[in-house]
């Protein structure tokens, strides 16, 4: 009976000193990190929409010193996000670089057949979700999402988007998809920003600009006809915005703002990392952000943060695959 | 009434003891990222954007504007002095301002370009003050067919620009585009002509080219003649307070074509998505067309170095109007401004002039100040910084070629640029060897690739056809006056022929 007992306390003591060490040693280790500047890869150029991001984010942490080390941010611009991709690959087990993504994170190496997809890659945070309104002029015609799918059975309406084969334009061609509408003419712009423009200039009929792009806008210019989303926009003035699936259109899909790091890279690198994360995650200025541009903010990681990204791939191999972008 | 009120507070913002000091800073630090090739004022502003969390919103909109203005002034000191461009937008003040510093009139063209970057930003900041809104409600009118139409303007400006012959300039132009080809496909999303390697998918930025074929490709043309000449002393840089009256003094004589390139570039600066570098483009190849004597120009014509400055400082200016009335970036660097914005809770758009005067109105206050302190801190800088051609050519051609190699690669972070610059100044040697203008590909590759969105994007939305141009209005007009200019060169010879003709015929 003692002999039990006592191999019970062993194994237990065993466990708490394991545990014990487990909890002390990261953090120890974690307050090893940063130990040099933390570089921070951007997939667009100066001022493009992941730059504006990135850079709010940086500046976050000059404010608030969430990390004693800088945060550098280096842009690599073009491929739709490969370039960036790429070079984080050659820095394999470089703990101090971070990548901001979307979702053509997922889309550009199944689009471009690069020799790598996101898997390669080490999870560190998804710090929201963006959403996809559709937008059309004030004065539009289209007064409900209704008018805008009956009309879109009858002719090609003429829309526009950020870039090609990406997010915007596989939001209109899923539209296109479940809505059986006739296809829309899509014409790509450059960014965000170039978008918003031209709908309020009345160049095209209809973009699915992010509130923190065409938002400004509303209600002067523009109005919001429906959200492609699970829940309503938690925003003042956007409330009464429906989601899709609430007018039975079963369609809602969100853009991904989130941090990964090269292959590679130490647990305690990877925890320095999430941890700085979860710091920007509640720091105020980030969430008043979230709050005015309409974003959901989340804390997913690690594993999770996978499976999370791994659905979304399912998600657009779908859609990818009905358009014939995909074989 | 109410508009001067604003301006009063805003000059109030502006004059603060921290506003002044932020603001010299600012300049002082524009002016240096301005004159290192390949590190922008875009990147200058998003590299000091963390630092303004430290001071009140309005202080950090000054201190962000004056980093922007002093690249606006700083980019074309070595333009001049080197032909190396220190932005894109001074790739134009090459074309003239090398050759006058070749020929020890460096003080002069760097007086003029300052005074015309002066000229520039007082047109626009004037715009600012009193048409704002109404201006940027405007610039939404141009859609992807105007814009398209305002691109072929900017080439046909540039027909039978440089030496070589039409074929020659033809065939520099197409290399140019062709170049702009390589990466990702505008509209269909899909990598071309890469040959399957990562490299070319970024695309040949024109930075590291222009880089490579202006500045290393004069360097080994100079270093050449030097060696076959040995020429012992070149033309000193005068050094001394005329050259700054000088340019005062070209700037007054050419008045009206500095402050119509002003005026032209400032409306193409608030255009979207284009900026100061077709607006300088534009402005050169305008003057040029209207000058009495273009065979002035590329050989150091003080007129070459007014036109495109005023124009980019004045769009440069132009493009901050978008953002501050609308929310919209006019040009990367509003855009990095624009992330200012969110940064201290500011919400950008047409409220911002209501809801947040004293941060809207100390800008455009600024842009006053900045402007009027920039340009005399560069006149004072003039007398130095064209002593700098006196330094011996032994010494100084080593760090302009490693001044090159960092700034190919600061732009984009890429181990390709510094290949391309250097493949570039083995071309551009070559080319001018065989007398193919560079101009020609430069403005090719700058403004190739907008081109070609904005064709493609007229064309989708016109289905196809061409007759898109010409029914809209706005681009309707502007193509007519475009094809004219093509069509100009070709009535040229042909009234040349005529006329030898008659000559011949008497005899």
């Amino acid at each position: 009976m003692s002999g039990i007992r006592s191999r019970y306390s062993f194994v237990l003591i065993t466990i708490m000193v394991c545990a014990v060490l487990f909890v002390f040693g990261e953090v120890a280790e974690a307050a090893d990190w940063p130990t040099r500047p933390v570089e921070f890869v951007i997939s667009a150029g100066a001022g493009g929409g992941a730059d504006k991001y990135a850079r709010f984010l940086v500046g976050l942490n000059v404010k608030n010193k969430y990390i004693d080390e800088v945060i550098i941010p280096v842009n690599k611009p073009g491929g739709a996000g490969a370039v960036a991709m790429q070079y984080l690959l050659t820095q394999k087990g470089n703990g101090h670089m971070m990548l901001i993504t979307l979702n053509s994170f997922v889309t550009t190496p199944l689009f471009q057949k690069l020799p790598f997809t996101f898997r390669d890659f080490t999870p560190v945070f998804l710090l929201a979700l963006d959403n996809f309104p559709l937008w059309v002029q004030k004065d539009s015609k289209f007064k409900t999402f209704e008018d805008f799918l009956s009309e879109a059975r009858k002719r090609s309406i003429l829309v526009g988007g950020t870039g090609s084969k990406q997010e915007d334009e596989i939001v209109f061609r899923a539209i296109e998809k479940i809505g059986k509408t006739k296809p829309f003419k899509y014409v790509p712009f450059k960014g965000g920003g170039a978008v918003a423009k031209a709908l309020v200039g009345g160049h095209i009929e209809a973009s699915v600009n992010q509130v923190s792009e065409a938002g400004p806008f509303y209600p002067e210019f523009v109005r919001p006809l429906v959200v492609f989303q699970d829940e309503r926009l938690d925003v003042k003035g956007y409330e009464d915005t429906p989601t899709a699936k609430e007018l039975g259109f079963d369609f809602s899909y969100n853009m991904m703002r989130g941090i990964f790091a090269p292959p590679g890279i130490s647990k305690s690198e990877q925890a320095g990392l999430v941890a700085l994360f979860k710091d920007i995650s509640k720091d105020p200025d980030w969430l008043a952000f979230a709050a005015k541009t309409g974003l959901q903010p989340t804390s997913i990681t690690g594993d999770d943060l996978m499976k999370f990204v791994e659905n979304y791939e399912k998600k657009h191999i779908t859609i990818m695959k009905a358009q014939g972008w995909l074989k | 009434m109410e508009t001067l009120a604003n301006l009063l507070v805003g000059f109030g913002v502006a004059f603060q003891p921290l506003s002044l000091f932020m603001m010299t800073v600012g300049l002082l630090l524009g002016l240096a990222v301005g004159v290192l090739p390949g590190l922008g004022g875009t990147a200058g502003v998003a590299l000091l954007l963390p630092v303004t969390v430290l001071v009140p919103p309005e202080v950090g909109i000054i201190f962000l504007a004056a980093i922007y203005w002093g690249a606006l002034y700083g980019g074309v000191i070595t333009s001049i002095l080197f032909a190396i461009p220190g932005e894109p937008w001074s790739v134009a003040l090459i074309f003239d301002g090398y050759p006058m510093a070749k020929q020890g009139k460096a003080g002069l063209a760097l007086a003029a370009a300052f005074v015309s970057s002066f000229v520039g930003i007082m047109v626009a900041a004037v715009f600012f003050v009193t048409l704002a809104m109404p201006l940027a409600l405007f610039a939404l009118k141009f859609g992807p067919p105007e814009m398209f139409a305002i691109m072929m303007l900017a080439f046909s400006t540039f027909v039978g620009l440089g030496t070589g012959g039409a074929l020659k300039t033809l065939i520099s132009t197409s290399f140019g585009l062709l170049l702009t080809m390589a990466g990702l496909d505008v509209v269909t999303g899909s990598p071309r002509l890469t040959f399957g390697t990562m490299a070319f998918l970024s695309g040949f930025h024109f930075v590291p080219v222009t880089i490579g074929l202006f500045g290393l490709g004069e360097i080994m043309i100079d270093g050449e003649e030097r060696l076959s000449i040995e020429i012992k002393e070149v033309i000193h840089a005068k050094l001394g307070w005329e050259d700054i009256k000088g340019g005062i003094m070209a700037t007054k004589e050419h008045f009206g074509l500095t402050l119509l390139s002003a005026l032209m570039g400032f409306f193409v600066g608030i255009l979207p998505g284009t900026g100061a570098t077709p607006a300088s483009f534009l402005g050169y190849g305008i003057a040029k067309q209207y000058s009495k004597n273009p065979e002035k120009y590329g050989k150091g014509a003080i007129e070459g170095i007014l036109a495109p400055q005023a124009a980019a400082n004045a769009a440069g200016t132009g493009a901050l109007l978008p953002m501050i009335s609308l929310g919209i970036p006019g040009s990367p660097t509003a855009a990095v401004l624009l992330a200012g914005l969110y940064m201290w809770g500011l919400w950008p758009g047409p409220r911002l002039f209501l809801e947040e005067p004293v941060f809207v109105w100390g800008l455009i206050a600024s842009l006053f100040l900045s402007g009027t302190a920039c340009l005399i801190i560069c006149l004072i800088g003039t007398p130095v910084l064209a002593s700098i051609m006196r330094i011996p050519w032994g010494l100084l051609t080593p760090v302009i070629v490693i001044a090159c190699f960092i700034g190919s690669y600061v732009m984009r972070n890429l181990m390709f640029d510094v290949w391309c610059t250097l493949v570039f100044g083995g071309l551009g040697y070559v080319m001018k060897k065989l007398k193919y203008p560079l101009a020609p590909l430069a403005v090719a590759l700058v403004l190739g690739a907008m081109t070609e969105r904005f064709l493609r994007q007229s064309l989708i939305i016109g289905d196809g056809s061409f007759g898109i141009f010409f029914t809209r209005p706005i681009s309707a007009i502007f193509m007519v006056v475009a094809l004219f200019l093509f069509a100009l060169p070709a009535f040229k010879l042909i009234k040349d022929k005529m006329k030898s003709k008659d000559e011949e015929a008497p005899a």
